[in-house]
């Protein structure tokens, strides 16, 4: 058994709908973790969007297909070549993919244009799954911040005078009170281009956290205009949740086999695709076991 | 806005300033007036380069409009901001961005006057699912991602204006007459101005249909430039000069280039040198792929007919009419 650990990062916004909500102002919002609340793009979609159809045709014997039913799984019958009787060639995949997770949220910010946000809770439950897995866990101690203050790196681009001041939140700032802990993530997640992550590092409460999962998503107006006379559509205005460009997600996969499937640069995830929603780019696989 | 933000000035980020830093609401409109001309003097992020370059990286396989703003441009007006006037802007970056929805959007009535059939239509745009449930819809083959400023217009908004004379006719939808005695009401909005560059991707996911995207392309620059994209269009707003993507060029394309240059060749053969001539063409066409020879090879034919000379017979002659059959 193996397991990978995998980034991911929102290039543009990114739609895992969950349908239509008439309890809300939004009418389409973003799926989200029923007990925490966050924002979540499900398993499921990751491996609908890897397996790409493939595998899914009944009568289809090609060696592709019996590698994607092998790794993603397949449900079904299919008649004997010498008789009329059908066979069950059901199997379970052999590659587990686990929901992707919001890591880092980006959320705007009066100085360095947005930070990314990210709270003990997210982080201590990526350090509980790395130990499950057998994977190297996070080493950087997991400070914990108070109600209103922000933990940054020491080298950070966010803070104005001595406050973080996101949204219509302000944060006392505490520069270097994370430095360790952003350095070591930039470096697990970003790789090379960790120089712009560590600037805008920013550990806060997991409430603070919660509040912008809850407020901070982007909200995009959409309206359907009469073709003729190009005003709007009775019941043709409707508000859509998505999660915003920048966000990094992580996520694991276990298994025998199957791991190729995953390297891929970029792949397209979510609803509303045709407008160019779910773009995410794969942030490098880490840390075999 | 919040007391103790209130001697900040406004921050770089145009979305993060015109949602959450207007001082407050005045009749003379003087805060909203200042905060307008503070965006309209603020500079592209520099984390926006950066991450418009990993944008441009990962849709390599897309096809690029350039389009660039002719006229202002005022899209998304309706999104909330306390202006009442809003401007489509990207979440992250504060920049202005062309969403895909409205280029798709736009498509659509360009579709219409392009006389498309119904399954072209499907193919561009998808298909909803009939009322009777026969059919189960389709979604479009193609994407259409948001446009992004291109952050060599480093500058891109202007502040604007637009201004209500006659507020109580229109507010009591024509109960009061519109007269010359009443208030000028000017209110203060955010555009996009004139000369300020967007690039457009497309792309298609299947594999065998990338004729569809330069068709896409094609009717978007139409569109773009004759219907023009947002609001207030028919006051001039939204109109675009698009630099088209370059279609890689057809075997036939390449076949009369080639010709072109042999043209004048061609035309010298005559009896004192056709042997040599000929076989100078025989080698260099042989190996070609038989659309791109076949132009030339026709030529040839035809200067050797207009010159009554062609006889099946003669092997050189026998050669070329083999290449041309094949």
């Amino acid at each position: 058994m193996q397991a990978k650990m995998i980034f991911w990062q929102a290039l543009t916004p990114v739609h895992p709908g969950t349908g239509q909500d008439s309890s809300s102002v939004i009418d389409l919002p973003v799926a989200r973790e029923a007990a925490t609340g966050f924002p979540v793009i499900p398993a499921s979609s990751l491996k609908g969007v890897l397996r790409d159809g493939r595998g899914l045709e009944k009568n289809d014997e090609s060696e592709e297909a019996a590698i994607a039913r092998r790794v993603f799984g397949y449900a079904g019958k299919k008649k004997k070549s010498d008789s009329e009787e059908e066979e069950d060639i059901s199997q379970a995949a052999e590659l587990t993919l686990t929901d992707a997770r919001v890591l880092f949220l980006p959320v705007r910010s009066y100085a360095g244009t947005f930070a990314f946000l990210t709270c003990p809770l997210v982080l201590e439950r990526l350090k509980r799954d790395q130990k499950a897995l057998g994977l190297p866990e996070l080493k950087a101690s997991i400070p914990n911040p108070g109600q209103t203050d922000a933990l940054l790196a020491q080298n950070t681009q966010i803070v104005h005078g001595d406050k973080v001041i996101l949204e219509d939140i302000d944060l006392s700032a505490k520069v270097g009170g994370a430095d360790a802990l952003a350095q070591e993530l930039g470096k697990l997640v970003f790789g090379e281009e960790a120089g712009y992550f560590v600037e805008r590092f920013a550990l806060v409460s997991n409430d603070v956290f919660a509040y912008f999962c809850e407020m901070g998503m982007e909200i995009i107006a959409r309206v359907r205009l009469k073709s003729d006379t190009k005003t709007v559509e009775r019941g043709g205005l409707w508000y859509e949740e998505a999660i915003p460009a920048e966000t990094v997600f992580s996520s694991f996969a276990i298994g025998k086999s199957g791991f190729d499937e995953i390297n891929r640069p970029y792949i397209q995830i979510g609803g509303q695709a045709s407008v160019g929603r779910g773009l995410l780019r794969r942030l490098g696989v880490k840390y075999e076991s | 806005m919040r007391a103790s933000r209130l001697n900040l000035p406004p921050p770089p980020h145009a979305g993060l300033a015109l949602q959450r830093y207007l001082k407050q609401q005045d009749d003379e409109n003087a805060s909203a007036r200042e905060l307008l001309t503070h965006i309209a003097n603020s500079q592209v992020s520099t984390v926006y380069r950066t991450a418009f370059e990993r944008w441009k990286e990962s849709l390599k396989g897309a096809i690029w409009l350039e389009a660039t703003t002719r006229t202002p441009l005022a899209i998304g007006l309706g999104n909330s901001s306390p202006l009442e006037n809003g401007l489509a802007l990207h979440h992250t970056y504060g920049t202005p961005y062309l969403p895909g929805s409205a280029l798709k959007g736009l498509l659509r009535r360009v579709a219409e006057r392009y006389g498309l059939t119904e399954q072209e239509k499907a193919v561009l745009l998808g298909e909803g699912p009939d009322p009777k449930r026969k059919n189960q819809g389709n979604a479009a083959y193609l994407v259409y991602w948001d446009g992004w400023l291109d952050p060599a217009s480093s500058q891109p908004f202007q502040s604007d204006v637009i201004t209500v004379h006659h507020r109580e006719y229109y507010g009591k939808k024509g109960a009061v007459w519109p007269t010359d005695f009443d208030d000028p009401n000017p209110v203060a909005f955010l555009s996009v101005k004139p000369g300020v560059k967007f690039c457009i991707p497309i792309t298609s996911p299947a594999e065998n249909a990338q004729d569809w995207p330069y068709k896409a392309a094609e009717m978007l620059k139409w569109g773009l430039e004759n219907l023009g994209l947002g609001g207030k269009t028919n006051a001039g707003y939204g109109y675009f000069t698009v630099k088209p993507p370059e279609k890689p060029k057809g075997e036939l394309e390449l076949g009369l280039e080639l010709l072109e240059g042999y043209r004048k060749r061609i035309a010298g053969i005559k009896p004192a040198n056709e042997r040599g001539e000929l076989d100078f063409f025989l080698r260099e066409l042989a190996d070609k792929p038989p659309a791109l020879r076949k132009p030339t090879l026709e030529a040839l034919k035809k200067h050797l007919q207009e010159w009554k000379v062609w006889k099946t017979s003669n092997p050189q002659h026998a050669r070329i009419q083999e290449l041309l059959d094949q």
